[in-house]
């Protein structure tokens, strides 16, 4: 197990130092920074000098170079607009952007888990038929729609709920079940499908001949292996509501990593735009890495 | 059932937080579009989010009132010695919070650390004419610029001031200790910025509100439903279509004032085929109807600019400059002129995302041009990606959609954009360049508008792009307060009353 982590770890590793190098190439694609810096009608002496002070007359080589042994030590450097390290602006998205996240994911999951167990459980039914026509339907609804619908309806006709922004767990509720639409109707299919195949196994016809109910059935003996692709998707899912949900967060003013880092490729402010795509990754890796030890631990084929 | 009791519970705490918080007569709430990024007055130069905020918690030498005229803050009077040397008569009785005193020393200290390449401050290109600081006596302080610098006084509305002691142990990007009305509560990245009125604050009018809410919401659509629930009282960046709408549904004032900012099709006049063909450049002009664009994209807000890239707002506009009308015939005999009796075909690069319908606008007058026979390739293109090729790369389009205004509202500063020589004027008038350079070299105000008039006509005579008109600053707000909204990008608290 020690070994599989550390290989894992390595790996880990290697990926990071993978996606900061395309970051740092393509975020230098993106043009020179100095001029958005400055207010309209600077001189050229003051973009010289500002350019060189920041160390970009360099080569691209010498650049990365430098680039790399800073990250080495932790350091991302500081970033132009922000005038703070790139990690502490980062980090300090970081507590709101997990908050979100992880009630979007609780309610994805449930919601999916609750969707697409009802459509197989009921399966060639009308119950199936509506179930999986609304996941249908929020899979393919825009993001961005269905937040502003969810702020006129809820904040500005019945005024139960803030159109946006921060503070209590009022605020979390809007962003949130948008988010979870979109990924808790994946979460249905992929169930659904999942669950209609382990049924139609030869254990669970032995157990449905020796009598088993059919709630104990579903619930004890086809739950535990439908849910393994499930827990896969999760992994892909929580990397995804951490660093995709630029809309949600932008809809609804969500100071989220999202929104910093997209601000930041407008303004090409490199630092933050790779210590983003580092935190990310991480996350991402981390998340991943949970998810394999997990399904160790709940597939005993796999306890070698 | 659990979920739902979760639901109820939810929605219980959200009205009980709106119960929670009265709406107190003396908060005001701002909707901010874009972040503010910092609150270091020397680290950006961004006037609608980071400088509005600042200007809120530090003072500067002179202020812009929302009737654009300057007024005294740190600075009582302010005169020209000489040509190249400004003498401002500091107020004896300024303080930081901690007691430093805001002092002619201070305000030195402040510009040579902003001068300091080392600093890499943006707001250095405000003031790279300075040369020397001199600190006459506390409350005297000399400017002293390496050639005449007129519209200083205006530029040093922009500059704030940083208690030097306090910097020295503290990031005043995250922190302030401020000489101004307003105290820092809460900065809260990406999200508000919460500021409360100082209780003994002597420097200056005493502002009507306690306690001043920015709140970021990027969003148009969210801006719009946080004012009508009462989130927000002021909002800015409205879709003129939306303005009716806000209106109907009770509480508001909504409406548009001209901005300082001027759109207009910039030529490239360096390369085919506008290079040296100035019938070409008359032509286009007369080929667009710039109010029908206003008429029916903008509502009818905005207002027409006079061939000349200034306005009423600008030290220098002149007044007997008439715009150019809609004339089609016109543009298409001047077109034949120009060598092109059977039209062109030409790229027309959009910026997106930075001027109020801007893609509409460019869509329209595509159209327009091409009534003419001017065909245009439209292309979009993100806003950081067009200013590299503007001003890096010196090979724009020939026509890019774009706005600029000078912050200092000056003749001398918003024409030098296109002076020959400028990266970013991609013009060349001879005749034009020399009139803005000779008046550069005197103070005497009238001989500077004498010159800006014969300098207007030659540009109105030759343009160096298709001069369209002042983008229109909408704005709404809640009719329990009164905002004296202004033409320039400043949004403060101080312009805002109660309503009576």
């Amino acid at each position: 197990m020690a070994r599989v982590i550390l290989t894992r770890l390595l790996n880990a590793v290697l990926a990071i130092w993978g996606v900061v190098t395309i970051v740092f190439v393509a975020a230098r694609l993106l043009g020179d920074p100095v001029l958005l810096m400055l207010p309209i009608g600077a001189s050229d002496a003051d973009v010289a000098t500002l350019r060189a002070s920041l160390g970009l007359d360099q080569s691209l080589g010498a650049q990365y170079v430098d680039f790399l042994r800073r990250v080495a030590v932790g350091d991302f450097g500081t970033s132009f607009q922000f005038q703070r390290p790139a990690m502490t602006v980062v980090l300090e998205r970081l507590p709101d952007t997990m908050m979100l996240a992880m009630v979007a994911l609780v309610l994805a999951v449930a919601f999916g888990l609750v969707g697409g167990f009802l459509a197989a459980r009921f399966r060639g039914t009308l119950i199936e038929f509506v179930t999986m026509l609304v996941a249908l339907i929020g899979q393919a609804t825009p993001v961005f729609w269905l937040g502003l619908v969810f702020i006129l309806i809820f904040a500005v006709q019945l005024r139960w709920l803030p159109t946006g922004g921060t503070g209590g767990v009022e605020h979390i509720i809007l962003p949130a079940l948008t988010l979870a639409t979109f990924t808790s109707a994946s979460v249905a299919r992929l169930f659904r499908s999942s669950l209609i195949e382990v049924l139609s196994q030869d254990y669970i016809r032995t157990a449905r001949a020796k009598g088993v109910s059919t709630l104990r059935l579903f619930l004890k003996h086809a739950t535990p292996n439908a849910a393994m692709p499930v827990l896969t998707m999760v992994g892909i899912l929580a990397g995804e509501l951490l660093g995709g949900a630029v809309i949600t967060e932008t809809i609804f003013s969500w100071p989220g990593v999202g929104r910093v880092i997209v601000q930041a490729i407008e303004t090409k402010d490199f630092s933050v735009v790779q210590a983003g795509a580092v935190v990310l990754a991480a996350i991402f890796i981390a998340v991943n890495l949970i998810v394999d030890l997990l399904y160790v631990t709940l597939d005993p084929r796999l306890r070698a | 059932m659990r979920l739902r009791s979760f639901f109820n519970g939810a929605v219980a705490t959200a009205a009980l937080a709106c119960l929670a918080t009265p709406s107190l007569a003396e908060r005001l709430t701002v909707a901010l579009s874009a972040n503010v990024t910092l609150l270091d007055p020397a680290m950006t130069t961004t006037v609608g989010t980071d400088l509005s905020v600042i200007s809120h918690l530090y003072t500067p030498l002179v202020i812009r009132g929302p009737d654009l005229k300057l007024q005294p803050a740190l600075a009582s009077s302010w005169e020209a010695v000489d040509d190249n040397t400004w003498r401002f008569k500091l107020r004896p009785d300024v303080k930081f919070a901690n007691g430093e005193p805001l002092d002619a020393a201070a305000v030195k200290w402040n510009i040579d650390r902003i001068l300091d390449p080392n600093q890499k401050a943006p707001v250095r290109a405000w003031l790279s004419a300075i040369k020397d600081v001199r600190v006459v006596d506390p409350t005297t302080v000399d400017l002293v610029t390496s050639s005449p610098y007129p519209s200083l006084p205006d530029q040093m509305s922009m500059i704030f001031f940083l208690p030097p002691v306090w910097s020295k142990s503290h990031n005043p990007a995250i922190e302030a200790l401020g000489s101004g009305p307003y105290d820092l509560v809460e900065f809260k990245p990406g999200d508000r910025v919460v500021l409360k009125a100082k209780p003994n604050y002597t420097a200056g009018p005493k502002p009507a509100f306690d306690d001043v809410v920015f709140r970021v919401i990027p969003e148009d659509a969210s801006r719009i439903s946080a004012l009508l629930v009462g989130e927000v009282d002021l909002i800015s960046g409205v879709a003129p279509s939306e303005l009716a709408r806000i209106k109907n549904s009770g509480k508001f004032v909504v409406g548009a004032v001209p901005s300082t900012r001027m759109q207009f099709v910039k030529f490239n006049n360096l390369k085919a085929p506008f290079k040296d063909n100035p019938a070409l450049r008359l032509a286009l002009n007369y080929a667009v109807d710039k109010q029908a664009i206003l008429d029916t994209l903008f509502e009818g807000y905005g207002s027409l600019n006079a061939c000349q890239p200034l306005n009423e707002s600008y030290f220098g506009f002149n007044p007997d400059l008439k715009p150019f009308p809609y004339d089609p015939a016109k543009a298409k005999e001047l077109l034949a002129k120009a060598g092109y009796p059977n039209g062109l075909t030409i790229e027309f690069e959009v910026p997106l995302g930075r001027y109020l319908l801007g893609a509409e606008v460019s869509q329209a007058i595509a159209a327009q041009l091409e009534e003419v026979g001017v065909k245009t390739n439209l292309v979009e293109m993100e806003y950081g990606r067009w200013i590299d090729k503007f001003q890096n790369a010196g090979n724009v389009g020939s026509l890019s959609y774009l706005g600029q205004s000078w912050p200092t509202l000056n003749a001398d500063g918003m024409l030098s954009l296109f002076e020959t020589g400028n990266r970013y004027s991609y013009y060349e008038n001879a005749d034009f360049t020399r009139l803005i350079r000779e008046a550069r070299s005197t103070t005497d105000e009238k001989k500077r508008v004498e010159i800006y008039k014969k300098a207007t006509e030659s540009f109105c005579a030759d343009p160096a792009h298709i001069v369209l008109f002042n983008q229109p600053t909408t704005y709404a707000f809640a009719d329990r307060v009164k905002w004296t909204v202004r033409s320039d990008d400043w949004f403060r608290a101080v312009d805002v009353q109660l309503a009576k």
